[in-house]
Formats: C-alpha cells, sequence, structure tokens
C-alpha cells in the first residue's frame, strides 16, 4: 500500500513556517531514506509520496531543483515532483528515470513555472513506478524550491 | 607545475566581503579571463561564499577554450573539487554548465571558502579566453 511519507520540514507539529520575504525565496528539504522517524526506512513501493518542503499561500513557483540518490539497483524505477500530496503530482517535474542511478533534475513541466498558490501546501516526490531491481533502503532524496511572494 | 588563479573577487586584499544580511536567495557571482594555457589540476578560486551560507546552484558560462575537445572543467570548493560539477567538456565548445552533480544541492558551508573550477584535462589548444561563475546560496537558518 502506498504512504505517504514527510521530510523532518513537512511532519505534523514541527512548527516550520515557509517564509514569505520580498525578492527571490529558496526552501530545501531533505528526506533521508534510512531515518524511520521520518516515517522512513522501508523501500518505496508505487505511488509513494514524500513531503518535501512547504510553500506559503501566496507563492510563485520559480524553479525547483530535485537531487535524488540511487533508489533502484535495475532500471524500473521513475519518479516526479509537484504538489497536493495525492494530486497534481507531475506538475513541475515530469516522470523520469533519474532515481535509477542518482541525478540533478530540473524543473521540465510546461506550465509548471510561475505556479501560484493560493493556500499553502507542500511539494512532494512521487514515486511513479517502483524499483525493479532491489529498491535503495539508504539515501538522501533533496528538492530546493525557489518562489517568490507578491 | 599547476597553478591557483584568482579571480578579482578572490584576489588577496581584495575586500570582496560576500552577502549574508538578507533573507531569501543571495548570488555571487565572479569571472576569470585565461592568461596562459591551462594545464591539468589547474585551479581557479572564482568566488566567495561566506561561513554559515548553504549553496543551492552553480552556473558555470566558459567560452570557447578548446576546439581539439580535450579541456575538461569542474566546479567544487577546497577539498571538493569536483563537489558541484564534475569533469564537464562545456568548455571545448564553450557554452552553459550547472550543478550537476548528485548530492551537491544544498551544501551547507560552516567556514568562509572560495568556489572554485578546477581542470581535469588540460586543453590541447591553447585559446585564451573568459570563464564566468555564478553561484546561488542562502544565509537562511
Amino acid at each position: 500500500m502506498a504512504t505517504v511519507y514527510y521530510s523532518p520540514d513537512c511532519r505534523a507539529g514541527n512548527n516550520v513556517i515557509a517564509r514569505a520575504n520580498p525578492g527571490l525565496n529558496v526552501v530545501c528539504g531533505a528526506f533521508n531514506i534510512a531515518t524511520a522517524g521520518e516515517g522512513g526506512g522501508v523501500a518505496f513501493v508505487d505511488e509513494d509520496v514524500i513531503q518535501m518542503v512547504k510553500v506559503p499561500a501566496g507563492a510563485t513557483i520559480v524553479d525547483c531543483i530535485l537531487d535524488v540518490c540511487d533508489l533502484d539497483s535495475s532500471t524500473g524505477i521513475r519518479v516526479s515532483v509537484g504538489y497536493g500530496a495525492t494530486t497534481y503530482l507531475e506538475t513541475l517535474i515530469a516522470i523520469n528515470d533519474g532515481a535509477i542511478a542518482g541525478e540533478i533534475i530540473r524543473m521540465d513541466v510546461a506550465g509548471g513555472s510561475q505556479l501560484a498558490f493560493t493556500t499553502e501546501d507542500t511539494i512532494d516526490v512521487h514515486i511513479t513506478t517502483v524499483a525493479s531491481g532491489t529498491a535503495a533502503t539508504t539515501g538522501i532524496i533533496k528538492l530546493t524550491v525557489f518562489y517568490t511572494m507578491p | 607545475m599547476t597553478t591557483p588563479f584568482y579571480s578579482a573577487d578572490c584576489t588577496t586584499g581584495s575586500g570582496v566581503q560576500p552577502r549574508t544580511k538578507i533573507n531569501g536567495v543571495l548570488a555571487v557571482s565572479g569571472e576569470y579571463t585565461t592568461l596562459t594555457k591551462l594545464i591539468a589540476a589547474d585551479v581557479i578560486h572564482m568566488v566567495k561564499v561566506p561561513a554559515g551560507c548553504t549553496v543551492l546552484d552553480v552556473i558555470l558560462d566558459i567560452a570557447v577554450m578548446d576546439a581539439s575537445a580535450a579541456l575538461t572543467l569542474s566546479v567544487g570548493y577546497t577539498g571538493a573539487l569536483t563537489a558541484f560539477i564534475n569533469a564537464s567538456t562545456v568548455g571545448q565548445a564553450g557554452g552553459i554548465a550547472r550543478l550537476s552533480v548528485t548530492g551537491g544541492t544544498q551544501k551547507a558551508f560552516t567556514a568562509e571558502d572560495t568556489i572554485q573550477v578546477s581542470v581535469d584535462t588540460g586543453p590541447t589548444d591553447t585559446t585564451l579566453g573568459l570563464m564566468k561563475l555564478t553561484v546561488l546560496y542562502t544565509m537562511d537558518p
């Protein structure tokens, strides 16, 4: 069964408030797969979602960078980046194979830039296809999101 | 013998202080024009980053420096010269290379350092040219 995981910044009760300064803001999230306290410590399955960072109400996304480690000893795994935890999970970075060997992947979905949020939300990594070989149980996934406020 | 080169921002006594007092995203840009043919293991100190910063992205913008297609360059910092860009061929025909090393994003610095371009394989040609490096970072905790 698919699970929603949380980076430390997205866990309930963590009191993280997304910054809302003038100019260009950035929010960085990291998810340590092996850290059970973050709901991790297990291999990902199809449709798992990792809530990586929060963006505040009023934010307009400018760019994002996914820094994903090797998640599959074979070549089956696919991931994407979007928002909403259950919907819009491929709106910033399309389904890609970067987690086969680990890769840096930037925003690549048309319409992803200047995506505006009227309410606070999370930017999420989505496991769209499970590992076909041995799934990684260690490693760090990082997501950096650039945004502006009105 | 390999040489440490310095952009104007990184030379001793330049007085350049990387900015630290603005929230959000900061950028520091440096440029260096080669004065002599680069050789393997040369290092060019391009920009300073302050203690407490977290590097988010780097952009290397370089002119044609080796049409003979031998030159490869990396971008990193003291003790980790390939941390951000590893053996890029961008300097052969010229172009833009961005941070591309897995795990290279969100690198936190506890002490001031310089972001450096290093030469992995020296050029065949003697073409001299301009290289520019822009580093995006944040001081947000």
